[in-house]
């Protein structure tokens, strides 16, 4: 665990000397980052170390990475910037746990969900459990203005969950009206993400506060619409299951923007479609399907060059010392919604 | 994407990018947020040339600006009126009904524009896309020319109502009242008055009471109690489509932290069962106004088949499971269309009247 006692300032200094590859933040595997020891949890609550030992054993840890890749460039202490990192992958797995249950979705990043195999109650249990720590650990550490934002954060993504599971079912949804709910449930926490480390370093510029809120929001949105294209075979990679959303009753962004336009009995066609090449052909074909890809791609690059605006006044809100951010947050959208690794 | 700028309210130019006057050639178009806390702080225009920008024929843009449709909620009480006092056989003087009725589609038409400028610079309608007329957001007028407009607006109806007011004294008296809640509607700084519960209520009397008896003394030199129940029961019904597009923005105006409309504060699940509740109680004030009206036999036909068909509204209502979805959006044009089919039934039956 050498690096998980490194902090991302010392592992800034070995990227500068060349003893490690300068991408390593963003591209190195979760299991350098010790978000979750089961020694901090207490012992005596049954399943709980073993639920929490497969929860966190196959996440990514983005959210964990993009705090520690920010922090190179902030030189926060490492025990703040561990605290960070645990606190946002604490949320956004207590999410997990909740979400799963909520969606009745059985698996997990490939392994059972928590709520088949421990139960539901403990699921929920342990998702609260999780939220609990959180406010534990940043109360601890004294920041009453972090505690005041990850809190809000939290609450956000509450809503977000809430308003996503009142929608279920409901096929004619727009895109502005799920955007709304993605601003809660999925950019709160890349909100929360840019925002956290300049309130741990008790920076609280409100035009660098703001311009940051603006970027998290269009993160969120391009890792959400992203994440909805692999709902549709686009640039799925990671091999998830094809119009898994659309066959829990859940309408998903690029369903919302296809679907514009169209009057109620051709999208019941189209929500109908038991498979991919049935979506398509009732989409008017493959080449229809592409051209609604490629419009979709194009709405979202708008997005993209939004927030490279953002990303250019950032250095005027910046120490000289702090600027180098800019550079690492530019590729940011590539790997968000064109799921493309950073070069 | 065009040239885009940020800017915050501490910035000496703000104001210029928001009223317009930046520059002559290009227009500052506010971009859309779904962020509360930025979009009234900080907002990011997008710089459009003027000889890019695309924009609809002169006469079709003013359309636009004026919302025809918003103009139902002063024309229709005002001809109810005018009906009323004809066939009662009080109109005092020939002038009156047409100095009377330019003078408040004026006043309506300044406050229409100076509402819209309003929402523009509170950052309202960055928020809730579907708050007045987009003239300003689409770069087709600037919010400048819309106050100047607003302006120009309100002078004309002042000399339409000087007249009038020395013509009938006491028009003054209905006038004072509509002013002073006018003016407070109009010049808060905080927020919008639609944004606050008691602004139902003054809503409630500037669109009813007042205006109606307002009118019907400019037109008759005096009220009676028919015309302030139908200014009541206006009043009232006009509120109606106001609930329904609260409750369709709840979960926009919840973020914005504006919604404190009476529907904001009872949240969803009650606004619901009041919405329901206001149609049923608007609907038993239509049937003892007309009651008590004398209203013909193909009148009450019409109205028992519209109230059958609207159980339908109310079931559909009843069934809403969220504000976030497209279910509430289909209601309320539901809701909207059986507020209209109500009152196209009242003016042809204040038509018939007319006519018989």
């Amino acid at each position: 665990m050498r690096h998980a006692l490194t902090s991302s300032v010392e592992l800034r200094k070995l990227a500068s000397t060349g003893s490690i590859d300068k991408d390593t933040l963003l591209a190195s595997s979760g299991s350098d980052l010790k978000i979750y020891d089961s020694h901090d949890f207490p012992a005596y609550l049954p399943k709980l170390n073993s639920l929490y030992d497969d929860l966190f054993a196959g996440g990514k840890g983005f959210r964990a990475k993009l705090i520690r890749m920010i922090n190179s460039h902030l030189g926060l202490p490492g025990k703040t910037e561990q605290l960070l990192s645990q606190t946002v992958e604490f949320i956004h797995n207590a999410s997990l746990l909740h979400d799963d249950l909520i969606d009745r979705s059985v698996l997990r990043r490939g392994k059972p969900a928590a709520w088949t195999k421990y139960t539901p109650e403990y699921a929920v249990l342990a998702g609260d459990y999780l939220l609990a720590r959180v406010m534990v650990n940043l109360s601890g550490h004294g920041n009453i203005h972090l505690v005041q934002r990850t809190a809000e954060a939290i609450s956000e993504l509450l809503e977000g969950e809430w308003l996503q599971d009142s929608v279920v079912g409901d096929f004619f949804v727009t895109l502005e009206q799920l955007d709304r709910i993605h601003n809660l449930k999925t950019a709160s926490l890349f909100k929360w993400c840019l925002r956290a480390p300049f309130i741990a370093l008790e920076n609280h510029d409100k035009a660098l506060h703001e311009s940051l809120e603006e970027m998290g929001t269009i993160l969120g949105q391009l890792f959400q619409r992203g994440d909805d294209l692999l709902d549709y075979d686009v640039r799925n990679d990671e091999g998830k299951a094809i119009l898994g959303d659309l066959k829990s009753g859940y309408l998903n962004s690029f369903g919302a923007f296809v679907t514009r336009g169209k009057s109620r009995a051709e999208i019941d066609r189209l929500v109908k479609s038991r498979d991919l090449a049935e979506f398509k052909a009732t989409l008017g074909g493959e080449q229809a399907f592409e051209t609604a890809v490629k419009a979709f791609d194009a709405a979202n690059e708008e997005l993209i060059r939004l927030y490279k605006h953002h990303l250019e006044r950032l250095p005027s809100m910046l120490a000289e010392s702090q600027r180098g951010l800019v550079k690492d947050l530019e590729p940011l959208t590539d790997l968000l919604y064109w799921r493309r690794k950073p070069q | 994407m065009k040239e885009l700028v940020t800017l915050d309210r501490q910035h000496p130019d703000f104001m210029k990018y928001l009223w317009g006057t930046f520059s002559d050639d290009s227009r500052a178009l506010p971009l859309k947020s779904l962020n509360i806390r930025t979009a009234q702080e900080t907002v990011t225009f997008r710089i459009v040339p003027l000889k890019e920008l695309s924009k609809p024929s002169w006469p079709v843009i003013w359309l636009k600006a004026l919302r025809p449709r918003a103009f139902l909620q002063i024309l229709i009480p005002m001809f109810l009126v005018l009906c009323l006092s004809d066939s009662q056989g009080l109109l005092v003087h020939p002038d009156l009904p047409w100095l009377a009725t330019l003078g408040m589609l004026f006043l309506f038409a300044s406050l229409l524009f100076a509402n819209d400028v309003q929402d523009h610079l509170s950052g309202v309608d960055r928020i809730l896309p579907d708050r007045g007329s987009r003239a300003i957001q689409n770069g087709w007028l600037t919010a400048s020319t819309l106050q100047g407009v607003s302006t120009l607006c309100l002078v004309i109806a002042a000399l339409f109502a000087v007249p009038l007011f020395f013509a009938v004294p006491f028009t003054l008296m209905m006038f004072l009242p509509a002013v002073l809640i006018g003016s407070w509607a109009f010049y808060r700084r905080s927020e919008s008055f639609k944004d606050v519960w008691i602004g139902s209520f003054a809503l409630f009397l500037l669109a009813g009471p007042l205006l109606v008896v307002g009118y019907q003394t400019a037109l008759t030199e005096g009220f009676d109690l028919q015309g302030i129940a139908l200014g009541c029961l206006w009043g009232w019904l006009v509120l109606f489509p106001m609930h329904m597009r609260s409750l369709s923005q709840l979960v926009a105006e919840g973020r914005t932290g504006s919604s404190r409309t009476l529907v904001g504060r009872l949240g969803f699940d009650r606004s619901v069962r009041l919405i329901q509740l206001w149609w049923i109680v608007g609907l038993f004030g239509f049937v003892g106004y007309h009651y008590l009206d004398q209203a013909p036999f193909w009148f009450w036909l019409f109205l028992f088949l519209l109230v059958a068909f609207s159980t339908r509204f109310v079931k559909a209502l009843r069934a809403l499971k969220s504000p976030a979805g497209s279910a509430v959006e289909a209601v309320r044009k539901q809701g909207e269309f059986y507020f209209h089919a109500l009152i196209l039934l009242w003016v042809l039956e204040a038509l018939w009247r007319m006519g018989s």
